[in-house]
């Protein structure tokens, strides 16, 4: 407890004339990584309509309604006597990001996007169907590959 | 003189996390402190009897927040236990280096609360920023920031991706260079050691009776370590040492805690360079039907705040039948808390705590 250790501190002052670590958001964007963990894309041509996902997810933010809950295919003529394909329907108040969905999804059409950003005056705006014309559709973040999906399924090329 | 009541809460600054510490003072010294935990209980035990195996990973985590992984891997051993299989090479490696960057991400926390506590308020903002560092290797690892849901029974989930290696290889010798900052504004710095010194001692004995388990324990004299003693994951291929120091005060229990942080650099170092390669799972049921065969599993881990253990029943269905969690905690925050408070100036509530390094989502579980 020297003489030295009483100053050593004075060193730190060099920081002042450092560049700082800290991103100015919004000013500056901060990327988020390659597989981050975001609001969901479904595929809905391409999802089979299992409910694995609903099963598997832990806070049951997911539910499987018909597929002609989704605006775009509202017009769907259904044949008759054949059901309806269910697609889920996602609660992002419940959802806790863990993609274990998207490592259950044996048709490789549910992933997650990079997008993050939750702010909505409106409180239903979080709950919607998992689909594929959202504005971040082209911002892939965790996507399940041959080695973590849970059902050892590899995606088809 | 009269004595006071003074009711430091979840709310004050000096506290971490939802935590409340009832004192009862006498000037502004304590004459009994009756610790309270209760804000925080998320009944994660109850909760687990009532979800399936694979339900339970994304839980797990949250009971420790600073450090959730020790968690998720001992969760995820219990279950392997029961299954009666072990995982891959590969998988034990990405698990130990996980759980290495997690304990140095939750010291750098301990160290930034503790030096807050004492005044020096430049440390938590270097020691949050460069805990960052490590939360975007484990956001480039497993797509979370601080909850990973990344260990799960039988290995991992994803294996690590291109670039992983060498961007922890930067982030690590940025830390070693970082230290020697960190040792100038503070573990050197004439106020730390005027401070910490002398400040809530534990003994050996008491140590050792109270059931004081990690860095706690080791900063009193005590050479016990669950990688050591027990190896889990990759620790029993790993050269490291365990750093053990006698004073059991404050200032040892910080200090021991920056060893640790030398200690984890080399670990992840040498898990970097010797990483086998193979598969990252071993085959388990499928995650919608996961059953496990009954019989019971105890299964402990090393975290940052001390040895964690589950204790694990399975009756054969998809849930648990039952999970008891140890964790650390407990001791450290209600009975070692109450019995080193008494006799402190009220200054020093606080930095005794952070120097326990309690983490109370823990201690009601
Ligand atoms: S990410 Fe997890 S919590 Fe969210 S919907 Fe999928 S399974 Fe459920
Ligand atoms: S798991 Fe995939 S295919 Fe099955 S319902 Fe969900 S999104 Fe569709």
């Amino acid at each position: 407890m020297g003489i030295k250790n009483y100053f050593s501190p004075v060193s730190a002052l060099k920081f002042l004339v450092k560049k700082p670590v800290t991103v100015r958001v919004p000013y500056e964007k901060k990327e988020p990584s390659e597989n981050y963990r975001g609001f969901h894309i479904n595929d809905i041509e391409k999802c089979i309509g299992c409910g694995n996902c609903a099963r598997i997810c832990p806070p049951n933010a997911i539910e499987m309604v018909p597929m002609t809950e989704y605006p775009k295919y509202k017009d769907m003529k259904v044949e008759e006597g054949k059901r309806i394909k269910k697609i889920p329907k996602i609660d992002y108040g419940r959802c806790c990001f863990c993609a274990l969905c998207v490592d259950v999804c044996p048709s490789f059409s549910l992933k997650l996007s990079r997008e993050r950003i939750q702010v909505e005056t409106d409180k239903e705006a979080f709950v919607f169907i998992a689909n594929n014309d959202v504005s971040y559709k082209d911002n892939l973040g965790y996507v399940a590959n041959e080695k973590s999906h849970l059902l050892g399924l590899k995606p088809k090329r | 003189m009269k004595t006071y009541e003074l009711f430091i809460g979840p709310q004050h600054v000096g506290i971490t996390g939802n935590f409340s510490v009832i004192l009862e003072l006498e000037g502004n010294v304590v004459k009994k402190a009756t610790p309270n935990p209760g804000f925080l209980h998320r009944g994660f035990e109850k909760l687990m009897e009532m979800r399936g195996f694979i339900h339970n990973v994304p839980i797990v985590c949250r009971i420790c927040v600073p450090d959730p992984d020790p968690n998720e891997a001992n969760y995820a051993m219990a279950v392997e236990k029961l299954l009666g299989i072990e995982p891959p090479p590969r998988a034990k490696y990405i698990r130990t280096i996980v759980l290495e960057f997690s304990r140095i991400a939750s010291h750098l926390f301990t160290f930034g609360g503790h030096a807050g506590s004492i005044g020096l308020y430049t440390i938590p903002n270097w020691t949050i920023s460069d805990r960052d560092f490590i939360l975007d290797l484990f956001e480039m690892l497993t797509g979370g920031r601080v909850y990973h849901i990344f260990i799960y029974p039988g290995g991992v989930r994803r294996d690590l991706p291109d670039g992983f290696i060498e961007k922890a290889k930067d982030v690590l010798n940025y830390l070693e260079k970082r230290l020697d900052d960190y040792n100038k504004l503070y573990f050197d710095s004439y106020m730390f050691k005027k401070r910490a010194r002398g400040i809530g001692i534990i003994n050996k004995e008491d140590a050792i009776e109270w059931g004081v388990t990690g860095p706690n324990l080791r900063a009193s004299g005590v050479k016990a370590d669950t990688r050591k003693d027990d190896p889990y994951a990759a620790y029993g291929e790993l050269d490291f040492e365990i750093p053990v120091l006698t004073g059991g005060d404050a200032y040892d229990r910080i200090m021991i805690r920056r060893m640790e942080v030398v200690e984890s650099i080399k670990i992840i170092r040498q898990a970097l360079d010797n990483i086998p390669d193979g598969p990252i799972r071993e085959k388990v049921p499928n995650p919608m039907r996961f059953i496990v065969p009954p019989g019971d599993a105890y299964v402990k881990v090393e975290s940052s705040k001390g040895e964690y253990g589950y204790y694990m029943v399975s009756n054969g269905k998809d849930k648990p039948y039952r999970v008891y969690i140890r964790g650390a905690s407990m001791t450290h925050g209600i009975h070692i808390l109450e019995k080193l408070l008494p006799g402190n100036y009220l200054a020093d509530v606080s930095q005794i705590m952070f120097s326990l390094d309690v983490c109370p989502p823990e201690i009601d579980r």
